[in-house]
């Protein structure tokens, strides 16, 4: 253990980056790439409809498992927002009570755009038979704003347990390096919630429905990425391989392919 | 309307309609019955092919009420098993501190419009006792039917960890609703409850109908009988309605242990 401790050390000189004194770095080129990098998603998701497919398929899947109370869910609308996420104020720290033996950047966190899934179902009053009555609702949840502190470390998986009994096989293949990151608890989530109930007179945009939504939502969020627990995900080797090697087309390829 | 009801497959379910038939007939057990009846029973029961129009008004956390009923009920379950242990080990606040806390975010309560004229039908047995010219001289089966009930009233239907609580509040026309903007708020419940004797009926309109061997139909002691006898059911049903499904009190569906649905009602 002392060992890791001067091998960390040895890194933090080596890179010139002392802990307590260096300041923290914006991450403008980083927020271009993640840029790119979702504008790209956004334009699969429309051009092939992408998103509510799966999100369809996925309801389809699960049908047999929605509670009893629910008839089928239709999407309504799907908005993938415009914005994108804006990271700063990086720096580098101990990961605390791990006793200096472990490195992690924390990263500032801001979204400002809509996010939105609208759905149309009924709630099923099942007694004292089934489908008794129905109540529909259509509902349109969207995240508006987004604020966090972000941890960051990348680390092997030895250390560390899953939540979940089912994912332990995934655990014990501990070779290779790991991402890890997690949201402070002190993050900032904000909601707009619009609901329609009813069949013919409708109730519109009850609070009450409002902070169920957010609450569930909320518990999902926190139960895998909100401190103390952490997303676990395995990097793939960065190794150069043949396999893995392009080169950019060029104009004589283009001519010899007509 | 805001609920779309499905109406056709329940008024006629004989399950249903039987189910609806006995929990009469046990509070009618529970009666005490006039001098001139001498039994009373509820031979058939039909909901009719018309349904209520149920219309949502508001939902919001479920009332105080209700957890302080589901905390009372779950304090004899967790002592069983301290008891089958050894007779020694008693704490009451240790039991305390060791109850779940019930409250839960998806915990709802409907406000709900009831507004019901329905075909239901109520068909009643009973046997009137004619007292004249002496006590007991004679006994005659009769024949009562129930129909046109009229209710336009205010339910709270609250949904709490599998536990349904169905409770009519008031009439939609009853003063008591002309002072306040939101039913649900704090201290409304504790006001409905303590003026319950100045509140509007909460059954607006039901009709009885006797039926009489034809020969007595003539004379004029049968038919003041009958007529009282109808009088006194009439006060039975409204009765009914307001000791078991109105506020104070409820009616109580647990589908935690039973999956057909208890029916068990509560009164405070």
């Amino acid at each position: 253990t002392d060992r890791k401790f001067s091998q960390i050390n040895t890194i933090l000189e080596k890179t010139y980056y002392n802990v307590e004194t260096h300041s923290p770095e914006t991450l403008d080129w980083f927020n271009v790439l993640i840029g790119q990098t979702i504008q790209q998603f956004r334009e699969e998701a429309l051009q092939k409809d992408n998103i509510v497919h799966s999100l369809n398929n996925f309801i389809a899947r699960k049908s047999g498992e929605l509670p009893q109370y629910l008839d089928t869910i239709k999407i309504t609308e799907l908005d993938i927002g415009e914005d994108f996420p804006i990271l700063s104020n990086c720096r580098i720290q101990y990961s605390p009570n791990s006793n200096k033996q472990r490195l992690e950047a924390k990263i500032d966190i801001d979204l400002s755009d809509r996010l939105a899934l609208g759905i149309e179902t009924k709630l099923l009053v099942n007694y004292p038979k089934p489908f008794t009555a129905a109540l529909p609702i259509q509902l349109t949840v969207s995240i508006v704003r987004f604020q966090a502190c972000l941890t960051v470390s990348l680390t092997t998986a030895e250390e560390f347990v899953p939540t979940s009994e089912n994912e332990a096989s995934y655990g014990s293949e501990n070779g290779g390096y790991f991402l890890m990151f997690s949201f402070s608890p002190e993050y900032r989530m904000e909601f707009d919630v619009k609901s329609l109930i009813g069949a013919r007179s409708k109730l519109q945009d009850i609070p009450k429905i409002g902070s169920l939504i957010e609450s569930q939502i909320k518990k999902w969020f926190v139960e895998r990425c909100v401190e103390p627990r952490f997303q676990f995900i395995k990097l793939p080797s960065l190794w150069p391989r043949s396999k893995n090697t392009r080169e950019e087309k060029t104009e004589n390829d283009d001519i010899s392919m007509k | 309307m805001s609920f779309e009801i499905n109406w056709q497959d329940l008024g006629e379910d004989e399950a249903v309609n039987d189910s609806i038939k006995s929990f009469l007939n046990s509070h009618l057990q529970s009666i005490s019955l006039p001098s001139y009846v001498s039994s009373l029973q509820v031979t058939d029961f039909c909901l009719g092919g018309i349904p209520p129009n149920i219309t949502l008004r508001e939902i919001s956390d479920p009332l105080d009420e209700f957890y302080n009923h589901i905390e009372k009920e779950e304090l004899p379950k967790d002592k069983i098993p301290e008891e089958s242990d050894s007779g020694c080990q008693s704490a009451d606040g240790e039991n305390g501190d060791l109850l779940p806390e019930v409250q839960a975010e998806s915990d709802l309560q409907f406000l709900v419009e009831v507004d019901y004229k329905g075909d239901m039908r109520i068909g009643v047995s009973a046997e009137l006792a004619l007292n004249y010219p002496s006590p007991s001289f004679m006994t005659l089966p009769v024949k009562l039917s129930i129909t046109d009930l009229g209710i336009h009233a205010l339910c709270l239907v609250a949904y709490i960890s599998k536990q349904l609580f169905v409770s009519f509040l008031c009439d939609v026309a009853d003063p008591i609703l002309d002072a306040r903007e939101s039913l649900i708020d704090l201290g409304s419940s504790a006001i409905l409850g303590k003026k319950s004797l100045e509140r509007i009926s909460l059954i607006r309109s039901i009709k009885i109908d006797s039926e009489i061997g034809e020969q007595n139909n003539v004379e004029g002691s049968v038919l003041r009988s009958v007529g009282k006898l109808e009088q006194f059911l009439l006060e039975v049903f409204r009765t009914i309605l307001k000791k078991e499904a109105a506020w104070p009190s409820w009616i109580n569906l647990d589908f935690n242990e039973d999956p057909s649905g208890n029916e068990s009602s509560d009164e405070d």
